[in-house]
């Protein structure tokens, strides 16, 4: 489902901030990325997403290179960035709509997935009011209805947890689910390694821009926790 | 006093910042856009005084002159101000942060509208500092304390318009709490403001045109609410102390003492303007699918009619046009009578001047893609092409122009009494001023985007791109103008209009064809900036 192949990224007067970085996600898969503040993880999700542009390497998902293929890439995929700001001058069905249209969704199937998910996330009183009168979660929860209903062939999420409820938390691992059972696939970054330990088929970790370790998660841990992997890859200097 | 000075150094910082292009050299663009505040006042100034001076001189009422412009200072400095107090003072984004400080909120706000008064301080300056030398020039009493007075003067006067400034952000921040249509309540304020500023103009201009006959009601006016202004006036040319202590009192009195009375509430209205309420009492309907270009196009309309500080900064120039025609029609017998006393003078090259300078104020473009701030990952992994995203911001340029227009032309067409070959031509002219300008200032937002902004009015009032996108065309206009005053014989009418219209059709081409191949590298390049 998703490739990436000899990825590097620098920002102008930096470092570099992801360093020859190879991984696949296969479909059906929920893949955990894995690394400290500035280790590279969100720079990864938003070249992957086609927000972010990049010279070096390629990156493709479900066969459309993000580069050369970009429209067809971006169609069959859904990014929520750590905090994702949405049009506070948009009501919650405008914006569900607006998303809908920019994804050529036809109008009886976002209706019936709006209500799927807006019911779920127990948002749907709320879709009439503007997103600026919304709290932080509500707008967690609406982002993350305007990435299901696209019904993405790839789910990439930068802390898809923080700022949700435990039922809001619960319900989303239900959608993944849901999704991965289709054929679709998951990938995302977290810093709660209990959840990624619970939830991943596979982990990547990546310390200062370099994939330190990768594997199935339970082959990964072993008789240890991944909490403990982790830490005792960051401490003996790995990468 | 350390921890308010602080404070100040702070929101004056985050004043300038809010003007810098790019992210390297933070004090030297905030300064950079300084000085173009203080050369567009200089400009005012120099302009308006001059042409006043000669007649007030005329009569032997010079000293009106520095009444008048001292007016003008506070016009202006209210209306740079205006939006920046409800977004500095009222609307900071830090409001947690700065509440959460050991410093009172006195201190806080007293710090927030002391870096409002530092802004406006440019303007002031640079309109009074200009009048009190054309003033002695053309031999005003008084000597050369007139110009370290006159500064001074600045100092105190200078209050005047940040008072202002702070009582009407303060009633839109009061609208905005109790009216559920925020958006429309604080339009409609605005529209009332703006409308007074208009008549203030109005007025201010029709007094040049006739300072003979205005004088005794000029002065009956100064003598009532413009009392200030005379001070200043009498202060400066006498070297009058009880009139110049008087005038420092009038300001600084009520200035403290309306930041004291807010300062004790401050708290309770920056908390009351950050409760939202939500209603939860929506039920899904059934939805219908529109194109991707729909969508991107009531977005863009969605977000303009719903940021009325945008629609006020971007639309006096659709209120312009029509508003020029229907003046135009009501003084149609008048205009007659001038282009026939003028040798049958034909006015259609600076007519266009003028629908071009209201054009070149609509500038919508310039400050879309800075308004996408932290929602721009929403465009950049969307599915669309970026040739569509940039297409469709032109397009609703275009869209809220074109009836403006339409009307705005009719009408002046019938007042001026055109030929036909001219009513084709103006209207073919100003479409493709409109065409120029919509692509220009997407092209110019591109390059000077300013997405970290802490409120829309930073982007719209103060960014680099907005001040680029709307002043430069004015340039064009001036060259329009120029053209007209010396190669109308040459020329004619039509000849020029036609001039306009080539150098028009290059112009928009080359935008439009820059934004084509430039656009989408640059829209991909603005998850760097």
């Amino acid at each position: 489902m998703l490739h990436i192949e000899h990825f590097s990224k620098s920002y102008p007067g930096h470092k570099r901030a992801v360093d020859d970085l190879s991984l696949h996600v296969a479909p059906g898969e929920i893949f955990g990325f894995i690394g400290h503040n500035g280790a590279g993880k969100t720079t990864t999700l938003r070249a992957v997403a086609g927000v972010m542009d990049f010279t070096e390497g390629t990156i493709t998902i479900d066969g459309h290179n993000i580069r050369t293929d970009a429209l067809a890439a971006k169609k069959v995929t859904a990014f929520l960035p750590d905090n994702p700001d949405l049009y506070d001058f948009l009501t919650g069905i405008q914006f569900l709509n607006f998303i809908a249209d920019l994804y050529e969704i036809s109008g009886d199937t976002r209706q019936n997935l709006i209500s799927k998910y807006a019911d779920a996330f127990q948002l749907t009183g709320s879709l009439g009011s503007p997103i600026g009168s919304y709290s932080h979660g509500m707008k967690q929860k609406l982002a993350l209805i305007s990435a299901l209903i696209r019904q993405p062939r790839l789910l990439i999420l930068d802390e898809p947890f923080v700022g949700l409820d435990p039922s809001a938390a619960h319900l989303l691992k239900q959608f993944w689910a849901e999704l991965c059972a289709a054929g679709s696939a998951v990938f995302f970054s977290t810093h709660v390694l209990e959840v990624a330990e619970k939830l991943c088929h596979r982990v990547a970790i990546i310390k200062q821009g370099k994939l330190i370790r990768m594997g199935v998660t339970s082959d990964l841990v072993g008789d240890s926790t991944l909490e403990d992997v982790f830490l005792e890859l960051e401490g003996n200097g790995h990468g | 006093m350390a921890k308010f000075l602080a404070l100040l150094k702070l929101n004056f910082r985050s004043l300038l910042s809010a003007m810098r292009v790019g992210r390297k050299k933070r004090s030297f663009s905030g300064m950079g856009a300084l000085a173009l505040l203080a050369g567009l006042s200089l400009y005012i100034s120099g302009v308006y005084s001059a042409m006043l001076a000669g007649q007030l001189a005329a009569v032997g009422a010079l000293p009106l002159l520095l009444v008048l412009m001292s007016l003008v200072s506070v016009m202006l400095g209210f209306f740079f101000s205006l939006f920046a107090a409800q977004g500095v003072v009222f609307g900071a984004k830090d409001n947690d942060l700065m509440l959460s400080l050991p410093v009172s909120s006195f201190a806080l706000m007293l710090s927030r509208t002391l870096a409002l008064y530092l802004e406006n301080l440019v303007s002031t300056v640079f309109v009074l500092l200009p009048a009190g030398v054309i003033y002695l020039w053309y031999g005003g009493p008084g000597g050369w304390t007139v110009l370290p007075l006159l500064l001074l003067c600045a100092l105190f006067l200078n209050l005047l318009p940040t008072l202002l400034s702070l009582i009407v952000g303060f009633v839109l921040a009061w609208l905005s709490g109790r009216f559920p249509r925020k958006a429309l309540a604080s339009t409609l304020f605005q529209l009332l403001l703006l409308a007074l500023i208009l008549v203030g103009s109005f007025w201010l201009s029709s007094s040049i045109n006739n300072v003979e006959t205005a004088v005794p009601a000029i002065l009956s006016f100064f003598q009532s609410w413009g009392r200030p202004f005379l001070m200043l006036a009498d202060g400066v040319s006498d070297g009058d102390l009880f009139q110049l202590l008087a005038l420092w009192a009038l300001c600084l009195i009520p200035f403290l003492v309306v930041v004291w009375l807010m300062a004790w509430q401050y708290k309770a209205i920056i908390t009351r303007l950050s409760v939202h309420r939500t209603r939860s009492d929506y039920k899904l309907g059934r939805l219908s699918s529109s194109s991707q270009r729909g969508a991107l196009l009531r977005k863009e309309a969605r977000r303009w009619f719903g940021t009325p500080v945008y629609v006020f900064n971007t639309g006096i120039g659709l209120l312009l046009l029509p508003g020029a025609g229907v003046a135009a029609l009501i003084y149609r017998e008048s205009i007659a009578q001038f282009t026939e006393m003028a040798g049958g003078l034909t006015l259609a090259p600076l007519l266009m001047a003028g629908i071009a300078f209201c054009l070149s104020t609509v500038a919508i473009t310039g400050s879309s893609i800075s308004l996408e701030g932290k929602q721009l990952w929403l465009l950049q992994c969307a599915p669309v092409p970026v040739t569509t995203i940039l297409g469709m911001k032109v397009a609703f340029q275009l869209l809220v122009i074109l009836p403006c227009l339409a009307a705005g032309w009719l009408m002046l067409c019938l007042a001026f009494a055109l030929t036909p070959a001219e009513w084709v031509l103006l209207l073919i002219d100003s479409l493709l001023f409109a065409l120029m300008c919509a692509p220009f200032g997407l092209w110019i937002n591109l390059h000077f985007p300013k997405l970290d902004a802490v409120n829309d009015a930073v982007v719209v009032k103060q960014s680099a791109s907005a001040m680029l996108s709307t002043f430069l065309p004015m340039v064009l206009v001036l060259l329009f103008f120029l053209l007209w005053l010396f190669f109308l014989e040459p020329f004619g009418s039509v000849g020029l209009l036609l001039v306009y219209a080539v150098i028009l059709a290059a112009a928009a081409f080359f935008f439009f064809r820059v934004l084509l191949h430039r656009g989408p590298e640059l829209f991909r390049m603005l998850s760097e900036k």
